[in-house]
């Protein structure tokens, strides 16, 4: 629940849904003062943009210019709660256009998408444009809480996991490379398998 | 010495720590106005730029968010809240993660933040303008509080509060911004949970923080025409408090009249009256008294606010009861 590495510039992520959103704010406005070109990025969800701090934050980041990268991962669930039972409208996109932050709409199972809106973002916030918004569609597989399904709290989302699942985007990804030529895709795929099996072993014997 | 009044020491601090560091900047409404900060932050825009000096808009929450995370990323931010009413919007960046942050992270990563907070009562301005909710904050675990009652505390409490590595939650009062008081011209600090004891006596022990320091001290220029001998302790520092001076005090005085400018109810007098009593319980001569707002809201007439703030005379009057007891003859602790 709470990660940080701050070697690789990851500052740290906590359980208040919208809670990181103005600390990236805060962290673009340092990199800026400091004239350097690191750009903040936040990661949040869907259900995040209910709270009120990220609209107050997407108006001072447009105001002041700062560097920022706003990543919602929209997998169409807060909790229990479709999006269609808190919205009414499908536009989360859209949610900066009162503050002059732009918006896009990817697949977020699309590694090359989400990498071309990205980078287009990135190149925004280092010429000083501010702030730009990027709404990532993609579905949660699992629970809210744990590795169940959700089925433990009564939700029944069986039925969209089995149209999600062929897009799982590491298998998209994965495919892409084996068509561009990459050779040894297994052996590489069986190493980093290797490698997170260790650190979730290490983690568990904490 | 030179003198200088409370708000000018505030001023002077800030001024200081901008020309000292160059990660300092502050962060807030009415920064660029006198209408917010009254003297206190006058003329800092001009002189250390608007880029440093940021008047923001109304968006209490995401600009302390803001601020947590410049913190983070290594700046050293001052946020502004020129009425604390207004700060209740900041909740989440302050409790959820500026006094949580070293905990959730094992301690490799803090914040080092000021959150400079006023309180701005009276003047018929009611129930939303006029709040005094430093016990709220008191209670939260990761986060140090000061009230500076004087324009030496004023000055040097800042300073302290600037170099700790974790969030401070700094609390200033308008009523104070007049008082006018020696401070030395270079920086220093006031160590943070440390009280000062502002007047030596050996009747009853009144202490008090912030503006009702202030009124403890005119309470014991009355009480000592009347011949009682009171001693007053001024807390400066909430969170951690000076236990060990109030317990030394009220252990020879035999008395204490606490006396704070919140409620009562769950508020920073009924805190020391449960740890006076916990630690020096055998040398006490009568209960622990209490002067402190009622527990209702600001009232916005100005007949009703004489009457909703306590003062001098009511610390004075509550250690007159100490003393006298049931027979009505002032007792004293045998010699």
């Amino acid at each position: 629940m709470h990660l940080a590495a701050p070697e690789v510039g990851i500052l740290g992520t906590v359980p208040i849904v919208a809670g990181t959103v103005p600390l990236a704010a805060g962290a673009a406005f340092a990199y800026k003062m400091r004239g350097e070109d690191t750009v903040a990025v936040a990661f949040f969800g869907d259900g995040a943009l209910e709270e009120g701090q990220v609209h107050e934050s997407m108006n001072l980041a447009a105001l002041y210019r700062l560097p920022l990268m706003l990543i919602c991962e929209n997998n169409l669930y807060a909790s229990h709660l479709h999006w269609n039972e808190r919205r009414v409208a499908d536009n989360l996109y859209r949610a900066g256009e009162f503050h002059s932050v732009p918006g896009e709409r990817v697949d977020g199972n699309d590694v090359q998408a989400v990498h071309e809106a990205a980078r287009a973002a990135v190149d925004r916030a280092r010429s000083g444009d501010g702030p730009t918004l990027i709404e990532c569609r993609t579905f949660r597989w699992r629970g809210h809480v744990g590795a169940s399904y959700d089925l433990d709290v009564g939700v029944e989302r069986r039925g969209e996991l089995a149209e999600w699942l062929p897009r799982d985007p590491v298998r998209r990804v994965a495919n892409e490379l084996l068509e561009s030529g990459v050779g040894d895709l297994a052996q590489r795929e069986q190493a980093i398998d290797a490698r997170i099996r260790c650190a979730v072993e290490a983690a568990c014997a904490h | 010495m030179r003198t200088l009044t409370y708000a000018e020491a505030i001023r002077e601090a800030h001024a200081q720590l901008l020309a000292g560091d160059s990660r300092v900047f502050v962060i807030g409404q009415g920064l660029w106005s006198p209408w917010y900060a009254g003297s206190s932050l006058e003329g800092l825009d001009r002189e250390f730029g608007r880029e440093r000096i940021v008047d923001s808009p109304v968006s209490e929450n995401a600009v302390t968010g803001m601020a947590v995370g410049a913190a983070l990323a290594g700046l050293r931010p001052i946020v502004f809240h020129p009425r604390m009413d207004f700060m209740l919007l900041a909740m989440d960046p302050i409790v959820n993660q500026a006094a949580n942050w070293s905990y959730l992270f094992g301690g490799e990563s803090g914040v080092p933040l000021v959150i400079r907070a006023v309180i701005n009562r009276g003047g018929q301005q009611g129930a939303q303008h006029s709040q005094a909710l430093h016990a709220m904050f008191m209670h939260v675990p990761g986060l140090q509080v000061v009230m500076p009652s004087t324009p030496s505390d004023a000055k040097g409490l800042l300073v302290a509060a600037m170099a700790e590595p974790n969030p401070v939650l700094y609390i200033d009062d308008r009523w104070l911004y007049a008082e006018r008081g020696e401070v030395p011209a270079e920086p220093f600090s006031v160590p943070i949970g440390k009280a000062a004891v502002r007047r030596s006596g050996s009747d009853v022990t009144l202490i008090g923080v912030s503006w009702m320091a202030a009124e403890c001290l005119r309470a014991a220029g009355i009480l000592e025409r009347e011949g009682i001998d009171a001693e007053v302790v001024d807390l400066r520092s909430l969170k951690p408090w000076d236990k060990e001076a109030v317990a030394e005090s009220v252990s020879r005085t035999g008395r204490a009249v606490v006396a704070d400018g919140g409620w009562r109810t769950a508020g920073v007098s009924a805190e020391i009256a449960a740890e006076v009593t916990e630690r020096v319980f055998d040398d006490l001569l009568a209960p622990v008294a209490r002067v402190t707002l009622p527990d209702t809201p600001a009232p916005a007439s100005l007949a009703e606010e004489r009457a909703y703030y306590p003062g001098a005379d009511q610390i004075a009057s509550a250690a007159r009861g100490l003393l006298r007891g049931k027979s009505g003859r002032v007792k004293r602790a045998a010699a």
